[in-house]
């Protein structure tokens, strides 16, 4: 049973169209629903901030070392533990 | 010691195309594994370790893998498995406890959702950059791993339910609840550097 209070199916529309879970023909319901309706857009507008956050701030390791990479290739050259 | 035999079994040109294969389609996602690695393990020499590992294991199967299919799912499907087959049995970490034991879930898919968290847009000016990786860290295992398998990654809710080996209520679920715990955790902090939210308290309603 889904929530009534309207808020509450805004975010669980926005999270599904963010998280590409609708299809095309939600996908431009949400689109529309995001030009009429200044508190939807509010909503999509501030989970995607929240969304890019995210991606801004995980720890993403820089490229992984040469190293690593022999180490993976000598490993496999050697046909060690295999 | 037992050996795989398909290893062994298959000849010199059979062996080169492996070669190819694990290195055109298999080792271009070694960053991102090293990330995914990192975020399950938060030590780099750990990380590390688990992304070789994984590597050996892959090759070790690579009969298995289905050229052009999606090798990066693949890959992380093997690395969240050693991880936990290896690291979380070695490792002398206190006992891992899913979130989900301790509030008595159920893999039920929406009716496990509560309310979202409604975050202000003003809140975003009080965000620091350490302070929002330290939070995003300080989640449960559990919640680091869907947030950075759909938020950062971009893989599907299928995708991440086959790498993770859960129902999609249960990713749907986890999401929900990390995104939740994470907007909570940064409404705490903003608070703490001078944000007050002066909307007047929503009404929760109940199902």
């Amino acid at each position: 049973m889904r929530n009534p209070d309207p808020i509450h199916e805004y975010h669980r529309m926005v999270n599904m169209f963010l998280d590409q879970q609708l299809n095309d023909e939600e996908n431009r319901q949400v689109l529309h629903q995001a030009q009429e309706n200044p508190e939807f857009q509010r909503v999509l507008r501030t989970e995607q901030n929240f969304r890019d956050l995210i991606k801004k701030n995980v720890v993403q390791r820089p490229q992984a070392s040469s190293r690593i990479l022999e180490n993976i290739r000598s490993r496999i050259s050697n046909k060690e533990n295999l | 010691m037992t050996k795989f035999p398909h290893f062994y079994d298959v000849n010199e040109e059979q062996r080169k195309h492996f070669d190819q294969v694990f290195e055109k389609e298999l080792l271009p996602h070694i960053n991102a594994l090293s990330t995914f690695a990192f975020h399950l393990t938060l030590n780099e020499d750990d990380a590390d370790d688990l992304v070789q590992e994984t590597y050996m294991k892959a090759y070790r199967f690579i009969d298995k893998y289905l050229e052009g299919t999606n090798a990066k799912a693949w890959l992380f499907k093997i690395l969240k498995n050693a991880y936990i087959n290896e690291y979380r049995r070695k490792s002398k970490a206190p006992a891992h406890v899913d979130y989900e034991d301790i509030i008595g879930y159920q893999d039920n898919e929406d009716s496990a959702i509560g309310e979202f968290t409604d975050l202000r847009e003003e809140l975003f000016n009080h965000m620091m950059g350490d302070e929002v990786t330290n939070a995003i860290n300080s989640l449960p295992v559990d919640f680091r791993t869907v947030l950075l398998l759909c938020d950062v990654e971009g893989f599907t809710y299928e995708e991440i339910a086959k790498i993770l080996d859960v129902p999609i209520g249960t990713v749907r679920s986890r999401l929900f609840r990390a995104r939740n715990e994470l907007k909570d955790k940064l409404k705490a902090y903003a608070v703490t550097m001078g944000f007050t939210d002066k909307r007047k308290p929503r009404v929760r309603r109940t199902e």
